[in-house]
């Protein structure tokens, strides 16, 4: 899986993810938002877009990534989830300051 | 509607994982324009699931096995998952989620979730599961 990171004005990273979110990349996503975070980047949004499938290691990835980015005093968001794979649930975007 | 078709894979994991299991998935899914996205997601679901799961605990060290059976049908989706790994602590019947919080043990309550039947079995030291979803007609 590949990734990306960019940042808004208000230092918010978006992590972009391309690609299957399952065991084999579970793993990148945890270091990557734990590397975000290391780096004082605590309020974050995963990016969905282009990940045409998440299962349970996926999720449990990301879910590691809120906890440890709420320990830090911030948060973590998804944005565009099922924009690819087709699921129903709905596209979330940042809302925050 | 075409005929029941069966595709096998052998893979020895590692080097083989889960991402060889979602290739073979998207050849048959071309092949099978007529499956619906919801019947396809529900059972890749499950069978992801079932593959991490055979990976993550069948592996005493020395890696696992596995043989894949796909069969297509005019009525469901079938796997049936041979491994040669450790035998499985299977509890599929008393699986539920677990707190919202927690980073793992959702996959055997999401395969319960997405097919009609789960099975499990173990002869000749090896480790045999068997999924189907009935498709929506």
């Amino acid at each position: 899986m590949e990734h990306s990171v960019t940042y808004t004005d208000g230092g918010v990273a978006i992590l972009r993810l391309q690609g299957n979110l399952n065991m084999v990349s579970a793993p990148a996503v945890r270091e990557a938002v734990a590397s975000l975070v290391a780096e004082g980047s605590s309020r974050v949004v995963v990016d969905l877009a282009d990940v045409p499938f998440l299962d349970s290691s996926g999720l449990g990835a990301l879910i590691g990534g809120l906890k440890s980015t709420r320990q830090a005093g911030g948060d973590l968001r998804i944005a565009s989830a099922g924009s690819k794979s087709g699921s129903s649930s709905s596209s979330r975007t940042w809302s925050g300051s | 509607m075409p005929d029941t078709r069966l595709r096998s894979i052998e893979m020895s994991c590692p080097p083989d994982d889960v991402d060889t299991v979602h290739d073979i998935l998207q050849s048959v899914w071309d092949d099978h324009a007529e499956v619906s996205l919801r019947d396809r997601i529900s059972f890749e679901t499950a069978l992801i699931e079932l593959t991490s799961n055979v990976m993550r605990h069948a592996d005493a060290g020395a890696g696992v096995l596995c043989r894949l059976d796909l069969t297509v049908s005019a009525d469901s989706l079938e796997a049936t998952l041979t491994d040669s790994g450790q035998p499985g602590d299977v509890r599929l019947g008393a699986a539920e989620l677990p707190d919202e919080l927690a980073e793992s043990g959702r996959g055997l309550p999401l395969i319960n979730a997405l097919v009609d039947v789960v099975e499990y079995g173990r002869g000749d030291d090896h480790n045999r599961w068997y999924i189907a979803r009935k498709l929506a007609r």
